[in-house]
This record gives structure tokens, sequence and C-alpha cells, in this order.
């Protein structure tokens, strides 16, 4: 047994609605764990020291780092990530249906980490501003679309999901 | 994996937490480790025993103790920001806090994980020096209190030891007549401030000043205090006055140069700072009414 496995420690953590239980090394980010452990690739990995947002995903219903949280920090919480949104592969929600409409996204690296923010956004304030698009997703840096697009989009969302209504149990 | 390998240990009580620091050495307690997880990330920190004290209840608190507001050492910035009792009680820190990062950082982040951490632009300090704040350290043989000024010792550094854990951050409530303000300029929303300013003015009869407190953050090794009541105390404040505090600051700090702005440029950006919180701070102040 080599010096990493035994330092393992179990984590269980629901992700998407999904209970997980793996031994992982405490080391273990959150962002790897999703992505390495699980194969859910689409947290995505940019900066790894909290500054790029592309790895933002909701804990406990609230958008978070995984790149600056440890797996084992997971312990007993719920985890979403963008591929828990969609309904289907035919029914995108209405915050990706806008990213797509509006052209916010291009090569797509930072989307997920858009979405998620935009998720936990609009759940705390359905009618934001777009000084308050903009102060929600100031944490998350995009390289080649540029802003005014992702923030269309979520304007879009914004105004979709209201006449909707559909709730969606996050909150900020 | 980025970090080095380390043991981890999640406690959820201070004896606890107490026996995990004695029974490691090179232990380091982790809250919201939106700092010290990228330190570690870069490998520049290397704890080889991490101590969780996400789950000590204890330490999660917010609550008012006469005339002193207690937040305790495990309260995220979110929360502090949506607390109606802060905003209501220390709507300065209030305003600072919102200046802290991005949403994402502000929902783990602590302002106790801030303070021991001790970045010298960092808002949470900035507020808690100009509103005279003390902090509660702990150890299995007991507490002490220290004020917020001796306990930021120089950049990254803190009158903590090892064994120690900062359990509580005690705030005086301001004066009824009190305003506020805070300040600052940053390269980008959510970067750490060039420099940030942090005032709190009260008035008295006449509207006079009858007392002032002013922080700075990004012109020293940590968050500054500077004594601008010469300038101001017992007029009503203007322009005039507000430019005298603000050369008052100027004789007293000297920034130095770093990697975001030069000495020169910080000095200049303190003074148009510390005028314009030091005037929002008494408009503040009057609107409470006499």
């Amino acid at each position: 047994m080599n010096e990493a496995a035994m330092k393992a420690i179990r984590v269980t953590t629901s992700v998407n609605g999904t209970s997980y239980t793996r031994a992982v090394e405490p080391r273990l980010l959150l962002s790897d764990f999703l992505r390495n452990e699980l194969g859910l690739t689409g947290t995505h990995v940019g900066c790894e020291h909290g500054k790029c947002g592309a790895c933002t995903v909701l804990v406990g219903g609230r958008a978070v780092r995984a790149c600056l949280m440890f797996a084992v920090q997971a312990e007993g919480k719920s985890v979403e990530t963008i591929e828990g949104l969609a309904a289907g592969a035919d029914a995108l929600h209405p915050i990706q249906r806008a990213f797509i409409d509006c052209h916010g996204l291009q090569c797509g690296f930072c989307t997920p980490g858009m979405i998620n923010s935009t998720r936990a956004l609009l759940a705390a304030n359905p009618a934001p501003t777009d000084q308050e698009i903009r102060a929600g997703l100031a944490g998350n840096i995009c390289r080649c679309t540029g802003y005014v697009n992702i923030v269309k989009a979520v304007r879009q969302a914004a105004n979709e999901m209201r006449t909707t209504a559909a709730p969606e149990g996050v909150s900020k | 994996m980025k970090p080095k390998p380390f043991d981890y240990v999640r406690v959820d009580t201070l004896p606890a937490l107490f026996s995990a620091l004695a029974a490691h050495d090179n232990a380091k307690i982790i809250a919201g480790g939106q700092s010290l997880v990228p330190m570690m990330n870069f490998r520049v920190a290397q704890p080889e025993v991490l101590v969780d004290i996400n789950g000590v209840e204890a330490l999660n608190h917010v609550g008012r103790d006469g005339d002193w507001l207690c937040i305790g050492a495990m309260a995220r910035y979110q929360d502090l920001i949506d607390s109606p009792l802060v905003r209501e009680s220390l709507p300065l820190l209030s305003e600072a806090l919102g200046h802290v990062g991005y949403p994402a950082i502000r929902n783990r982040g602590t302002l106790g994980g801030s303070v021991v951490h001790n970045d010298p632009s960092a808002e949470g300090g900035v507020a808690l020096c100009c509103l005279g704040a003390e902090v509660v350290v702990a150890s299995a043989k007991g507490e002490r209190v220290v004020p917020i000024a001796e306990f930021f010792v120089t950049t990254y550094l803190t009158d903590i030891a090892p064994h120690e854990v900062l359990t509580e951050i005690r705030i005086p409530v301001p004066l009824p007549r009190s305003g506020s303000a805070f300040r600052e300029l940053a390269k980008r929303v959510g970067d750490f401030a060039i420099v940030n300013v942090a005032a709190l003015v009260s008035v008295g009869a006449g509207d006079k000043v009858s007392a002032v407190s002013l922080a700075l953050g990004g012109v020293a090794e940590t968050p500054l205090s500077f004594d601008v009541g010469p300038a101001v105390i017992g007029h009503p404040l203007d322009a005039a006055r507000a430019a005298e505090a603000a050369r008052l600051v100027d004789a007293l700090s000297d920034p130095q140069d770093d990697n975001v702005a030069g000495g020169e440029y910080k000095r200049h950006l303190a003074g148009v700072l510390v005028k314009q919180a030091l005037l929002a701070a008494y408009i503040d102040a009057m609107a409470k009414g006499a």
C-alpha cells in the first residue's frame, strides 16, 4: 500500500442528487474529485487558485469554487454541477438555452462556471439589473466571447424564468 | 493534485480542536480556505495536518452583547452581508465586506480567517481597525482578548500561536449619531484593493464632529488607523477639513511600491479616498437627524 492510499479518507457526498462514496486523499480538490473520480468533466479547471471561476459549482445551493475546496470537505453536502442542470438531452435549462440564443459562448470553456454562477444569482435575485448581473458574474472570467452577450443571455434567462416561474431550489 | 500531501482532521468542538492542535506539529486550521487553499495549491503553504473547523457550530454565530457585536470565527462573508443585525449595527462592516472578492469567494470565505491571514488591504481588516474591534484568541489554557491593531503584526503575520485559534471578533457598536463610509479602488471588481479607506464620523451639537475614526488598507504592512481628530473634531466637516485630514494621513504614511501600484500613486489615491470617505461618512451621520 503506497503512502497516498494509506492516507485515503472516505467521503460520501450527493452530486446532482446521486450519492457517491469514494476513498480519496485529503489533498484531492473537489474539482478533481468531480472530474477524475466521478467522470463529471463539465466542471472545468482553469487557474486552480480561485481566480477564473471556471470550476464554479453549487454546494448546499451556494456558488463556490470547486478548486478551493477539498473533496473531503464535501462530506454530507449536496453538490450540483452543470451536468445536473438540463432535464434531458432535448430539454435544456432556460439559462443554457439563453446562452445559445444570445451567443453567450464561443469556446465554451468558461460556460459551466458562468451558468452555475447565473443559477445562484437568479435564485437570489430573479430580476437583476445589468449592473447586478455583472457583479454576480464578476468572479467568472471569459477570454474569448466577451461579456456583452453573456449579460444579454442572463437577462433573457431571467425574463424567461420569471414568466415560467419554475423554482429551482437553489439559493445564493 | 496540486497541494503537498497532508493529513486531514475534522473537528466539531473547541476541545477537539485544541486536542488536534496539541497532537500535531505544523498543523494549520482551515476555515473558509479562500486564501489558504490557493496558497496550498501553489505550495506556498505546506501544512502537514489540516484541521477543519467548518463543522464547529460554536464558532458560527453573530450576535449583540450589549454595546458589542460578536462575530464567530466561522461566520462567512455572505452571511454577514445578509445579516440584518450587522447591517443595522455596523453598516460600515456590511459595506466593506461587499467589496470582498466575488460571490463564490464570499459564500465560503470567513472574516475570522481573513483577520488571521492579514492581507494588508483586506477590506474586513480595514473596517475592523476603523471600528476599534477586538479579537478573542483561545487555546486549551484559556482566552485572551487582543485589540485588532495589536493583533495585526505585519503582512501575513498576526499575534497568534500555532496552538491557538481566533474564536470571535468583538466590535463596539458606534454612537447613535454616527455615519460611515467605505471607499476603495481596485483594478477590477473583486481584486484586492490598491488602497481602501474606512471612515466613521460622529456628530454632536451644531453638527460639529465629535469623534472620528479612519483606517486605510494598502498603504502599510497591515491595515492602519490614523488619528485625524485634530483636523476635523469640533467643526462641521467640509471639503477644507477633509483635505486637512488627508494631509495628516499623508504626513503619517509612506506607501511602498508593489506589483500593482507605485507608492506615489497610492499616496495620491489615499488622499482622494480619505476625502471622499470622510465627507460621505459625515453626510451619512447628518442624515441620522439631530
